[in-house]
């Protein structure tokens, strides 16, 4: 690891053997936020070569998050030695994902979607990583599917859900990550813009466009209505309809969605 | 995508199953690779965390062959096969054995050749049970061993 220039912070070995154990999410968390520095400084490793550098420390805590979740301390490893290669290898493939400009179809992003909170009950009952037609048992669906849906979550675009928006209606200026309801500020944002990304992909272009404009570009509605040549009050109706599906897929960690 | 893959490989078998892939060494035909991979892992029952891992070791290996930004001129072919007489140490294994054409000798101005080389290491050491990489003056090919981990 010295090649990479950077002290590692201190060790916490003892911190991993009890989160093993309990599967504390609080655990997890401190044990997550005490390496966010690593995941930054590889992130910023990859800085300037054509990717704001926001998305790929975003994409290198989502890393961290994975290899905390598991990192088995039994296995004689130092956290850094499984973590580095980790999150390395996922700003490598945020990159090469670029060049790639196929679409997935719907029906194995939303079977993506779902394989989250499966997989990760699934780790819990049975205290190891899932094999693929235990996976596909649970969300009864086929193993190739399985296998399918875990290639397409690498499709997501990773929108870039901190870029600041005014509400036009007198309220703070805000994040939209904010506005869609981040409780816990560092992580639980970082994990619900993974899925929300994927979800903002999942939606019509119609209401992409539009979530796109009031949030992103600022417009108010009336604005909007005049642009895509639909009604304020439809477009109101849009909005919130699209933000609901939001809300429900970024609900805690976990939990599956509710209405995918 | 499976063709090839009859329900035979599900481990049942005496004979090793062999997969061939040839796609042009372009970066949008890594997703092939990757897939096919994870589907034979699958097979052999390797765990999510196992496939994930995979996954990126495949994409490591793989990049090599068609390099950065927009590809190479030529072919990278893959052969994945899941020898079934495997030692009884090991546990089933994939082996991924892939040849492409080489890049240009100039690098990328933006790329850090040297410091990309020790990271791609340092993956695929943490990521494949063994890897070999070697270079002719006009090919490079690898050769990849994942095994699948007992469970306890």
């Amino acid at each position: 690891m010295s090649a990479l220039g950077q002290p590692l912070p201190p060790a916490s070995r003892s911190e991993f053997v009890e989160y093993r154990r309990t599967g504390n999410p609080a655990l997890r968390d401190a044990l997550v936020e005490s390496h966010l520095g690593l995941a930054e400084y590889l992130a910023r490793r990859f800085d300037r070569r054509g990717e704001p550098l926001d998305d790929l420390v975003q994409v290198a805590s989502l890393a961290l998050i994975k290899a905390v979740e598991r990192f088995d301390p039994d296995r004689g490893l130092e956290f850094s030695t499984f973590a580095v290669p980790t999150i390395v290898g996922e700003l490598k493939r945020h990159f090469r994902d670029k060049a790639w400009s196929l679409r997935v179809p719907r029906r194995l992003q939303e079977l993506h979607l779902r394989m989250a909170p499966a997989v990760a009950e699934l780790t819990h009952e049975l205290r190891r990583s899932p094999t693929i037609p235990e996976i596909a048992a649970r969300l009864e669906v086929g193993t190739d599917d399985v296998v399918e849906a875990i290639e397409a979550g690498r499709a997501y675009r990773w929108s870039s859900l901190d870029a600041p928006v005014s509400t036009g209606d007198g309220e703070p200026t805000s994040a939209l990550a904010a506005k869609i309801g981040a409780v816990d500020p560092e992580l639980a944002a970082v994990e619900e813009r993974s899925q929300l990304a994927a979800l903002l992909e999942n939606l019509s272009p119609r209401d992409r466009t539009i979530l796109t404009l009031r949030f992103y570009d600022g417009l108010t509605q009336s604005q909007i209505a005049t642009q895509v040549g639909l009604s304020q009050m439809h477009v109101s109706r849009l909005l919130s309809r699209t933000l609901q599906r939001l809300r429900a897929a970024a609900g805690p960690t976990g939990e599956p969605p509710a209405d995918i | 995508m499976s063709a090839g893959v009859g329900p035979e490989a599900n481990g049942a078998s005496a004979d090793e199953d062999h997969i061939r892939l040839t796609v042009p060494a372009r970066p949008e035909y890594v997703r092939l690779a990757r897939l096919t991979a994870s589907s034979l892992a699958a097979r052999l029952g390797f765990t999510y965390d196992e496939i994930e891992d995979l996954r990126l070791a495949v994409d490591e290996l793989c990049f090599l062959l068609v390099g950065p930004g927009q590809g190479r001129d030529g072919i990278v072919s893959l052969t994945f096969s899941t020898p079934h007489d495997h030692d009884l140490v090991g546990g089933p294994a994939l082996v991924i054995v892939g040849e492409g054409p080489v890049g240009p000798q100039r690098p990328h101005p933006d790329s850090h050749p040297q410091e990309l080389g020790e990271l791609r290491e340092l993956i695929l050491t943490a990521l494949a049970d063994e890897y070999t990489v070697s270079r002719t003056s006009d090919t490079v090919q690898f050769r990849m061993v994942t095994r699948r981990r007992s469970r306890t």
